[in-house]
Order: structure tokens, then sequence, then C-alpha cells
């Protein structure tokens, strides 16, 4: 009878029909096996991942006095840098001024687009000193040093709004406004957003034009991504849903519950993505700069700010004997 | 003990069945459903602190006022990392087999505009007077080059500290509130000058440190600061994100109906996998290899299983596989979340302060009028933040943690004239027009948090730290807290009711629920355990709202003024930085599969 050989998994040693077997044999097998049981790797367990969720977010100031400046929207900053973007100190002047470079290296812009994958939308506004900067990007940044696997990628932009004393608080509704820009329709959800999960060249590290990317989404549809839209647009009223209740308190009939989500939600789950140990990704978020007019808002229609998010970045880790 | 043990064959001995199929059996044993840490060369979990900033700048007004100051204008994150409920003792007892978490890596990244500079901050700025102007910045999110190499230095420092246990009814940790530093310990620090992120190829934007290999101790508090070195003030980190990977060893699953809204059907008990029948022959009978009693055909079915690789944990839908063989496949979790991030120190009242930054004022906050001038100000508007996470993979919630930069002052029973409230809830009906939540643990902080504190760094003069004048604030300490969050329990029920943080003199005082699983379902994961509606519910467990179906966690944090925002006595500080919410509790294994 032929030798059938085994999976040979916990031990290397193979007994069968027709062949040796002694004492020595015998004593590595069980040692092996043993051995082998008392320090199963971890590629031998089929769920060895654990989820890590990065979670980030902002909610803008806002308010009667808070400056709208076109330039002050951080934490976005605009797509494209360019001698506009470079500042110096002047030695005599009591503030930083615009324009110049003569400080700045002589490799300037390094990255003159700030990643790619973003697309620029025609008829949208552009603004900024290289008459182009028709994008906010939201970025960020990580650094791993062991293999990880993307798994899910959310960014949630919720609009509410809320007037009081004459100003109004995130009113961005993600529709087009009565100016749409060319081949849009007034009113229906716009389609400008980026969403870009890059990797850095491991060779050129600083060159965004070498990025590999990963996730890259654009044009994304708001229609398809809106998060109760019904009960903002009918004026749904929500008790306390849960605790704190997002209320205003003493706002009366011209006021509504602020904890009514409006919202567009961007998801994309099961992604499986994997990415190599020492790697440098870049989670970006890229948005247009709309004319007033053109976006469905009541104010300000341009600044980023008017909406409040919540990104959350799901990534898997192998388990570890704590010496890697 | 799960180690397998054999007896020795050395040569001249009788090879008896013991030598073989003893440990086999034992293996066999091991396989259904008992293989622990002990078993497992890569024995341990990870999870991470992430720390998510919108842009941070040095929160001092000027630069040249004392700098020779440690940890000047810094931002302060307090966090602790408790033992689970099962392992907590409210004595704080340290146990031999309580395990450690390990801090094994630091990385962090910020928007640098890919270029070699640094980034103007929010704050407008006077060069000659050096110091900030109380405008918007013109020029935010810039590139400057304006020596970025010696300007733009970022440094983390952790600090440790010990938790005393208190027996008064306001917990008061020490008496020492001249300086926040005296009794703490610094135990990390890592310190990066702006020449790091200038090169054009290749910064230090994102970057890892990894190997660290420090414990941190389950029961002392600790404190991170984010400190950009360089002082100069115009320049801000933008979306700076902290990353502190740990590591600890693996744990077993939570289990049983004391668990609120775990899956009815399992109620998270191993699903032990069936035995795989080693066959032992007789005493004396003949080594054989291939017979159904052969050592050969023995070892086999051990090597199935091991080619098939080990089962165990949930899937996405908190389902079980059917035959499992770990017992040890959950880890140690936080999810650390950012509210009300990247707002420059924010005062209540009507008081004139000396204005160093944009909007520091109240009524900065959204949904409030002019908080701090009649008559729009005579109102109490509240502001609120959430954030939205999704429930990828299920977890069990544990603890509940709020680490503030400065919020009503805890060391008095009458504090500020405002309250903050902090809930954490499961929501379902994501992209939906209709949605819902169920609670998972709230408190609402009014006044002072008498009983909930568990510990706060304490006493650093916000003149000192931060150049404020002394009179632009009544209250002239800065400090930063961490606030227990109670689960939802049944006040009149023990049997809801968990272990944690014992934070006065009072039990009744520092209740908190069971553990809350959170976690996906479909149809056989659907019918949930019971669950309390609030923390000292009143009234019996029910089914949880969200019916087995939850898929996000939502935290709120909510400020609200006791009386008129403009009436707010003494302009007290409301917060210099970020609020940080931890969700603290058990991950489970997975693999990777749609």
């Amino acid at each position: 009878m032929a030798t059938k050989l085994s999976n040979r998994e916990a031990t290397k040693q193979q007994f069968s029909d027709g062949t040796t077997i002694d004492g020595n044999r015998v004593e590595d097998a069980m040692d092996e096996i043993v051995e082998n049981f008392n320090e199963i790797p971890k590629g031998k367990v089929r769920s060895r991942y654990t989820q890590t969720q990065i979670v980030a977010g902002y909610l803008p100031q806002q308010g009667p006095s808070y400056s709208a400046s076109e330039n002050n929207n951080l934490p976005w900053m605009h797509s494209v840098t360019a001698a506009g973007s470079a500042l110096k100190l002047q030695a005599d002047a009591p503030y930083y001024v615009l324009g110049s470079t003569s400080e700045a290296p002589s490799d300037f812009p390094l990255n003159s687009e700030r990643y790619k994958g973003y697309a620029e939308k025609e008829g949208l506004t552009a603004i900024g000193a290289t008459g182009r900067d028709g994008i906010w990007i939201w970025e960020l940044p990580l650094s791993f040093s062991n293999p990880i696997i993307i798994q899910d990628v959310m960014f949630v932009m919720e609009g509410k709004q809320r007037t009081i004393s004459g100003y109004t608080t995130f009113s961005n509704y993600f529709n087009y406004g009565a100016s749409a820009p060319p081949g849009k329709t007034a009113n229906y959800g716009a389609d400008d957003i980026n969403i870009v999960v890059h990797v850095d060249s491991p060779f050129a590290k600083e060159k965004r034009e070498y990025c590999l990317k990963e996730i890259a989404s654009h044009n994304v549809q708001n229609y398809s991504k809106f998060f109760n839209r019904h009960n903002f647009i009918e004026g749904g009223t929500m008790a306390d849903d849960m605790l704190p209740p997002m209320r205003i308190q003493d706002s009366g009939a011209s006021g509504y519950d602020m904890g009514i989500i409006n919202a567009i939600m961007f998801r994309s789950e099961d992604l499986n993505l994997p990415i190599s140990r020492d790697s440098r990704i870049r989670l970006s978020l890229g948005i247009p700069n709309y004319l007033t007019q053109q976006i469905y808002s009541t104010v300000n229609a341009g600044a980023p700010n008017n909406q409040y998010y919540s990104v959350c970045l799901t990534i898997l880790e192998e388990i570890t004997g704590g010496d890697e | 003990m799960a180690r397998i043990s054999r007896n020795k064959l050395p040569r001249g001995v009788k090879l008896t069945i013991d030598h073989v199929f003893t440990p086999l059996q034992s293996i066999e044993t091991q396989l259904q459903g008992a293989i622990t840490t002990d078993n497992l060369k890569d024995d341990r979990s990870t999870f991470r602190l992430n720390f998510n900033f919108p842009f941070v700048r040095n929160i001092a007004k000027s630069a040249t006022a004392d700098n020779t100051l440690m940890y000047k204008g810094a931002q302060c994150i307090p966090f602790v990392l408790p033992p689970l409920q099962e392992d907590f003792s409210i004595d704080q007892v340290v146990g031999t087999d309580l395990e450690y978490p390990t801090l094994e890596e630091l990385s962090f990244g910020f928007d640098q505009r890919s270029e070699s500079c640094s980034i103007t901050g929010p704050d407008g700025y006077n060069q000659s007077a050096n110091e900030k102007i109380g405008t918007a910045s013109e020029t935010a999110g810039f590139c400057n080059f304006a020596n970025v190499g010696e300007k733009y230095g970022l440094e983390f420092i952790i600090l440790e500290k010990n938790r005393v246990l208190s027996t008064a009814t306001v917990y008061t940790p020490d008496t020492d509130y001249t300086n926040v530093f005296a009794n703490t310990e610094e135990i990390f620090n890592l310190e990066l000058p702006g020449t790091a992120f200038i090169s054009s190829t290749e910064k230090l934007n994102p970057f890892n440190i990894s190997d660290i290999g420090r414990p941190f101790q389950p029961y002392k508090s600790y404190l991170l600061l984010v400190n950009p070195t360089s002082n100069y003030i115009p320049n801000a980190f933008v979306s700076l994100t902290v990353s502190l990977k740990f590591s600890m060893k693996m744990m077993q699953r939570d289990n049983g109906d004391d668990i609120a809204n775990i899956p009815d059907y399992w109620e998270g008990e191993i699903q032990n996998a069936t035995a795989v029948s080693i066959n032992v022959p007789a005493g004396d009978s003949q080594i054989e290899a291939d017979s159904s009693d052969g050592v050969q055909a023995n070892i086999q079915k051990v090597d199935q299983v091991l080619a098939e690789k080990l089962k165990g944990s949930y899937n996405k839908w908190s389902h079980a596989p059917p035959q499992e063989h770990l017992k040890d496949s959950a880890g140690y979790e936080v999810i650390t979340v950012p509210v009300f991030g990247g707002m420059p120190p924010i005062i209540g009242g009507d008081k004139t302060i000396d204005s160093n930054y944009v909007g520091n004022y109240a009524d900065y906050l959204p949904y409030i009028a002019n908080a701090h001038t009649s008559p729009e100000g005579d109102n109490q508007y509240p502001t609120f933040d959430r954030r939205i996470i999704p429930l990828v993979y299920p977890m069990t919630i544990h603890h509940v943690v709020l680490g503030t930069f400065v919020h009503p002052d805890t060391t008095t029973s009458t504090g500020q004239d405002w309250d903050i409230a902090c809930g954490v809830g499961l929501g379902t009906g994501m992209v939906g027009d209709e949605y819902t939540y169920q609670q998972v643990a709230y408190l609402d902080i009014n006044n002072s948090v008498t009983g909930r504190v568990i510990d706060y760094f304490d006493g650093w003069e916000t003149a000192t730290y931060y150049d404020e004048a002394a009179t632009d604030f009544a209250s002239d300490d800065a400090h930063c807290d961490l606030i227990n969050i109670p689960l939802v329990y049944d006040v009149g029920v023990a049997g809801t009711q968990g272990t944690s943080y014992k934070t006065t003199n009072t039990a009744a005082d520092y209740l908190t629920g069971k553990p809350v699983f959170a976690g996906r379902g479909y149809s056989q994961t659907k019918p949930r355990i019971n669950i309390n509606q609030i923390p000292g519910d009143s009234a019996s467990a029910v089914e949880p709202k969200t019916i087995g179906s939850e898929q996000w966690l939502e935290v709120r944090l909510k400020i609200n003024p006791n009386v008129n925002w403009s009436a707010t006595t003494n302009s007290k500080p409301i917060f210099y930085g970020t609020f940080w919410v931890y969700i603290i509790g058990k991950k489970h294994l997975t693999k990777v599969d749609i």
C-alpha cells in the first residue's frame, strides 16, 4: 500500500503502513505536536484581526460675529498650491503679506496639486490667486508600522439650519440652488464631491503625483446619500430621541428640533484593502467652492463650513505576540 | 492551565498509549472551544487611542511671555484605561492576573499641504507686538515659509498620575492645586523639531515610532500633551491625528443574560466545537498507523482542524460560527470620539476680555445667538455637537468616560452656570428617512459632577500657561477632568448594575450598568436581551428600541446655560480644547470576508 501523505500540520513526521516507526520518530512527532499546540501561530487562526476605528469630526465655529473670511476655513484648505498660497514674513510689516515667494524654497511648490484624483468641476466657482482653486480639501494623513486592512470609510456631513438674530447655522442643503452650474438642474442633489484614499509612493514619498490611489469616488451623487431627508424637508419633529436631546429649549413655535439628522452619508463598506507595512496613507475629501446660489444654501454658500461632519476610518490589524 | 503536557519517550522506555494518545486527547479537549491565550503564540490584540484635531494652535496668547514654563500652550487630553467590568475592583486592588495594556507605537500626521512649510493658523497675528490680535486671519491655511525649521516643532508628552481613592462626597484626589505637574510623572516624550517637517524628499509627516513597550497601569490616570513647541503663535497643525497603539492579552467574550442587548440566541456563549474523536487503542495492542485507532489516523484528525484553521468569535452580524475552537477571542477596545474639537478657549458671560483669539465668546458656538450681549444673549439656547460612528463589527461597551479640558468646576458643588450633558446611544435607520436610538450611557452634569469624577489634573494657572490676563477669568485655574458616564441600569435591580470607578463614599452615587452589546444583527441575531432606557431607570428593562438592528454609535455633548448666556457669572472658561468621549469595552476577533 502506498504511503498516503497527511496534511502534516501538527508534525512533519508521517506514520503509514510501510514506513518505519521507532521511538525517536514518535518522540519527535509528539514533541512537535505538543509544541505546535502550545504556541499556535496566528496563521492557524481563521479570525485573527481586530478592528480599530479612527474617528474624526468638526463642528465649525459659527455666529454673528464670526468672520466668514474666505481664507478662514480650516481644516479645509485650497486644492492648489501656487505662488498666491505662499507667505513670507516682512521685517517691517505688522502682518504677513501675500503673494511673495521670496522666502520659499526653490522647489516650491513641491506639489501644485495637493493630491491626485480630485476633479475640478466645470462651471463651479474659481477663486484664489491662481484662478482655479475651485476645490476645498480636507485630509487625514496616517502612518502604520505594520500591515493593515482598510475595511470601511464613512463620511457624514450634516446641515442643520437654525436662524437666530439674522444668522443661519450649517445651512447646506446639499442641493443645487437656483443658479445651478451648466448641465445641472436646480434643486437636484449636487454631485461634485470627491473622496480619495491614497498611499504615498515608497520611492517618492513627497510627490503626490506618484501616490497610489486605493479608493477614488468621484462625482458622488448626493441624492443616493441623503440621510433622513424626508423628515428634514417635511419639518418633522422628534421628541427626546436620545439623551441629551438636541433641541433648542425655548425656541418656541419658530424653532424645531436640531437633533433631526439632515445629512449626506458616504459609506464604502467591505473594502478589504490591504496596506503594506510602513505605509503612509491619506484620506482626502474634496468639495467644490460653490458660488452663492449655485448650491441651495441660505448664506455663504461657498464656505465649506456650512455643515459639520463625522468621519470614521475602520481598519483591521492582526493579533500580535507583542514582539513585532 | 490550558497548555498541553506529555510524557517524554526516552530510549529504552516501552511505548505506551500515554505517550501518543494522552496528548492527542488533551488537544481534542482544547479544540472544543477551550483554546486560550496560553495556547496562542500571538496572544495579544491591539487597540488605539486616536486623537483627531481639526487643527491645533498654540493656545498661548503671545510668544513674548515666559517661555521657560514646561508645556506652555499645550493641548491637554486626559484618559484612563480601566479594567473591564469583570476585572474591575472598586477598591483598585491590582490582582496578579490583571492584564496591563502596553504602549507599542505612537504615530501622528497632519495636513501640511504637501509642502515644506508651516501652515498659518486661524488667529490674526500682530508680528510687531508678537501676539494675537483677536481677529480671523486672512491667511489661514496658507503656506508659511518664515523660519519654518525653527518655528514648527511638535512635542508629545504623556504624564502618569495615581488615582487616589476618595471617601468624600466630592472626589478630591489631592489638595495640591498649585502645579498640575507636581503629582505626575512624565513617562513618554517625543519631540520633533520643525526641521523634521521641511524635507522635500521625506518629511516625518505622517510618522510612527514603534516598539515602545511601555506598560500602562489600569487604575492610573494619564494626560497626553500635544505641544506646539515652537511657540510661534500664527502657525497651526491642521487635521492633526495622534494615534497611541496599545497591545493587550486577549480574553473571553462577554456572555450571559446580564449583558444588555446581547443576541438572545446564544447570549454570547461559546459554541463548543464537536470532539474530533480521538480513537484510543486498547492497552498492549499492536501499534498501527492507518487503522482507526492508529497513530497517523488520529494525528490526521488534529491535522485536519489545523488545516481548516481554528474558528471562533463573531462575524459582523454578531453571529458566532456553530463550531468554535477558540475560547479567548475578544480584545480590549477604546473608541476615542472628539466633540467640540478645534475650538479656541471659550468663555461664558458678557465680560469684556482681552481678545486674544478668534471667537472666544460663547456666541461663536453654534446654535446660540449673541451670547455675551443683550438682548440677543438673553437666552438659554444650548449648543450641541455629535459624532456618528458606524458599527462595522460587534463590541460590548463596559465603560464610557468623558475627558475634558476645563469644564464646570469640579472642586465645588456650586460651580459654573452651565451644565454639560453627555450621552452615547445606538442608532438604526442609517441613510433612511426614519431612524431611532437606544440609549447606552448618559450623564447630565448639572453645575457640579458630584459622584462622577474619576480623576482630574488640576491647578496650572490660566494666566501663566496661556498668557491670559488674570482678571479675564474669575476662575484662574485650568484643569482636565475624567468623568464616568454611567451605562443604563435599573435602579431597583442589582442584577442590572455593573462595576466601575468608586468615586465617592456613597455607592448610589457611582452606580453604572452591566456591559451593553452593540452589533448589527440579522434574523437569527435580531432578538436581544432586554435593556434599561436610562441610568437609574425605575422601570424594568425592555426590548431594545433598535430591535437588534443597530448600525451606528452616536455620541452627543450638549452645553446648556442655566441662566441667560449674557448673565453667566464671572465669565468662567467653558473649555480650552476638545472634549473626548472614550467608549471602552471588548471587541472581537474577525476575519476578512464580505
